[in-house]
């Protein structure tokens, strides 16, 4: 009896240290608590959200580029679009009021970096600065391919640097096509042939760093697009009795129209609308009324998009003015040639012009939270 | 479990020396017969020339005693000395009582002090004795408390004291029986303080197994039955061990005292047997009470264990870190990659451990459990 009591107590014993044992055990697996901020499992850069790569089996965003920057915040852009939006992409992130990062974040000293995961090294990326009174567009050329449905890296803002250095230098060849109408260095005042085609009466003049297009003048983009394409004018309509002017796409760089096309058309007094044929025997049709302008310096903007899941689209100063997309009846996927046509008691005075290859419908921007540094030691 | 006795085995002296408790006058001629014939039957094997001699100087009566008792136990001192084969006594001298007045320090109240050394060594020199020597007798209401002072000649530093037990003094018809007493207390000063390797006893060792050997500290001493007893072991405890193999040993504290006889009697228990070849032989499994096998395998366990604890707190420190820097968004690579796989390494290395600590416990658990013999099987 008494041996038999010995043995239970030396098996409770073990069984205690059993216990014991594997509890230490269990808490010692490497599982820290990471996922819960994107530092998730992966093999290969597939597996990760965007901005985060692979490495060492979890999705890590890539390393602080500069010390002396002390916050740094990802721009991602979603393409809902049903086409690839490719490298060299022109996105706009609006800052500032109705944008996605309020402009008390953007400070003076802030500036946009993409890292190349390729070579592990990080670059100054190019951006064009569309201001307003109190939001700006910063234009921003997608580092690499966003497929249709993901999501992809647009920027790394890097701001709040230690000295607060200005660094930002807009450039324009962020855009596909990009033109301020500069004077041109050999004194002409006529556009340059190898861009242009032009056709009315007169000639088409540059007067300071704006291009005047009158009554009875049509200028052509001789650039043809195909797929996704948006192109923005800047400028103002001169004269209140305004009509047959038209700024889109048409089919054809030499004929007066070909369908299919696409375009801000005003069909009387200011007055316009989306006028869209979207295939080659399509009658052009005003989408929807037209909606009264006015004369100040804005933005037009028209959006096509051909192809499968395409339409079209007009803006004014970013803000929607008509779009046309209709699934079953898309525009036919042909090159499309951007046109600017007068033909009324008016002339239109444009300051720039930059063409994107922008997809509809347009891919949504979102930020990431600002990451503020935090010098960790190895 | 073994059985000790003790009789006592110094014969009685002859108490014809009854009255010299009230008398100091002794013959010579007596003491000298009687210390011939004592070492005679004896059979002594010193010589009478190579004893130390002692002057012995009388005794002194302390508090509580009177005159005529110290009389009395200096004369059963020089009895004693007279009958031993371990001391020779110088002859008296006239100034002997005088010499003795002026060692002793009659206002010393402290008993170790009641006797000038210096003083005693010098009349040892003067005496041409080896050693000085007297006593001092205290006393309490029929009570006897002794006291005996050596010094060698000349060597105030050798002083010794031996004190006696206090030996009860009955008047009347028990007076013979405490001089006996008296002359087992004075023998045992006197060799306590003359001659210490002549303070011995004896051992007797009985019992089972026969041809089991006897050791008292580690010595050997023979092979059970013993023929007789172990005589000449000196007074004090000793350790007595008996060995045989296939017995547990037995191992004994055993206290001997002077002129007694210590019995031992031990009964071995047999270690667990297996059969092997026909023959029995010990069961290796079960030979010793030390589980070595399962000590070391569980050591293994707990190093095991231990390192996983080590690793595992290095793995958890590094995990800490990991969140710390992840929760800022700034878990960077190829920075931090370092980081993280010595992290999980340490966590490999961790788990690694405590799976073979784990194992190896629970396998030497099992070991433990399963091979040992319960506590009743032990001797």
């Amino acid at each position: 009896m008494k041996a038999t009591q010995q043995k239970f107590a030396r098996r409770s014993y073990v069984g205690t240290a059993g216990i014991f044992s594997f509890l230490l055990s269990g808490a010692c697996l490497w599982h820290p608590n990471i996922e819960q901020n994107g530092y998730t499992n992966c093999n290969s850069d597939n597996d990760c959200a965007a901005g985060r790569y692979c490495d060492v089996g979890l999705c890590a965003p890539p390393p602080w580029r500069d010390f002396a920057y002390g916050q740094r915040q990802l721009v991602l852009v979603e393409n809902h679009s049903k086409q690839t939006m490719p490298a060299g992409t022109a996105v706009p992130v609006r800052i500032g009021e109705g944008g996605v990062i309020p402009i008390s974040d953007f400070g003076a000293d802030a500036r946009f970096a993409v890292f190349n995961r390729a070579t592990g090294a990080w670059q100054d990326q190019s951006v064009y600065r569309d201001l307003f009174d109190d939001f700006l567009i910063a234009w921003l050329p997608l580092a690499e391919d966003v497929a249709d449905g993901q999501t992809g890296t647009v920027t790394w803002i890097e701001s709040k640097h230690e000295d607060g250095v200005q660094s930002i230098t807009d450039t324009t060849d962020v855009f596909t096509f990009y033109d301020g109408f500069l004077p041109p260095s050999d004194g002409t005042q006529t556009l340059p042939v190898d861009d242009y085609r032009t056709f009315g009466t007169g000639q088409v003049t540059i007067n300071g760093d704006s291009l005047i297009v009158a009554d009875n003048q049509k200028v052509v983009l001789r650039r043809p697009w195909r797929g996704a394409v948006s192109a923005t004018i800047k400028g103002r309509i001169n004269g209140t009795d305004c009509d047959g002017v038209y700024m889109g796409f048409i089919a054809d760089d030499q004929a007066g129209y070909a369908a299919p096309s696409a375009g801000l058309f005003m069909v009387q007094n200011l007055a316009a609308g989306l006028e869209v044929a979207p295939h080659a025997d399509s009658v052009p049709t005003i989408n929807s009324a037209p909606t009264n302008l006015d004369t100040a310096l804005r933005r037009y903007t028209v959006e096509v998009t051909t192809g499968a899941g395409g339409g079209s689209r007009a803006l004014v100063d970013d803000v929607v003015l008509d779009e046309f997309i209709d699934e079953r009846n898309p525009f036919d996927d042909v090159d499309l040639y951007f046109v600017i046509d007068v033909d009324g008691a008016c002339s239109l005075e444009i300051d720039d012009l930059w063409v994107s290859a922008l997809p509809m419908p347009a891919p949504k921007i979102t930020v990431e939270t600002a990451v503020p540094l935090k010098l960790f030691s190895q | 479990m073994p059985q000790r006795q003790q009789k006592h085995l110094l014969p009685h002296l002859t108490t014809t020396t009854a009255q010299k408790i009230k008398k100091r006058q002794i013959s010579s001629f007596f003491v000298v017969a009687s210390s011939l014939v004592y070492a005679l039957c004896a059979g002594h094997a010193y010589a009478a020339e190579d004893l130390p001699t002692v002057a012995l100087l009388p005794a002194r009566a302390g508090v509580g005693s009177s005159v005529k008792e110290a009389a009395g136990v200096l004369e059963i001192l020089r009895e004693t000395i007279d009958q031993s084969d371990y001391l020779l006594m110088r002859k008296e001298r006239r100034d002997d009582e005088k010499t003795i007045a002026q060692c002793f320090n009659k206002k010393e109240k402290q008993k170790d002090k009641a006797i000038d050394a210096k003083c005693l060594a010098d009349a040892a020199f003067q005496r041409a004795a080896d050693w000085g020597s007297t006593a001092v007798v205290y006393g309490d209401e029929g009570n006897l408390e002794i006291y005996l002072y050596a010094v060698k000649a000349r060597d105030p530093a050798s002083f010794v004291i031996k004190h006696a037990p206090v030996i009860s003094l009955p008047v009347g018809d028990g007076r013979e029986s405490s001089e006996d007493a008296l002359r087992r207390v004075t023998d045992l000063l006197l060799r306590r303080s003359f001659a210490p390797s002549s303070v011995v006893g004896e051992l007797l060792v009985t019992g089972l197994p026969e041809g089991a050997t006897v050791f008292v500290d580690d010595e050997e001493r023979g092979v059970l039955p013993l023929d007789e007893s172990i005589s000449g072991v000196l007074e004090g405890e000793h350790t007595v061990r008996v060995s045989m193999d296939g017995f547990w040993d037995d191992e004994q504290k055993v206290q001997i005292n002077f002129a007694e006889l210590t019995a031992f009697s031990v009964s071995l228990t047999a270690k667990p047997v297996a059969v092997k070849d026909g023959k029995l032989v010990p069961d290796p499994s079960k030979e010793t009470l030390v589980p070595w096998g399962p000590i070391a395998l569980g050591s293994v366990g707990g190093a095991g264990i231990a390192t996983g604890l080590v690793l595992g707190t290095l793995a958890a420190l590094d995990s800490a870190e990991v969140e710390r820097r992840a929760a800022a968004q700034q878990l960077f690579f190829p920075r931090d990659a370092e980081l993280v796989r010595r992290g999980s390494a340490l966590a490999l290395g961790a788990n690694i451990a405590y799976l073979i600590g784990v194992s190896s416990g629970a396998a030497a658990g099992a070991w433990w459990f399963f091979t040992l013999p319960p506590d009743e099987t032990k001797p």
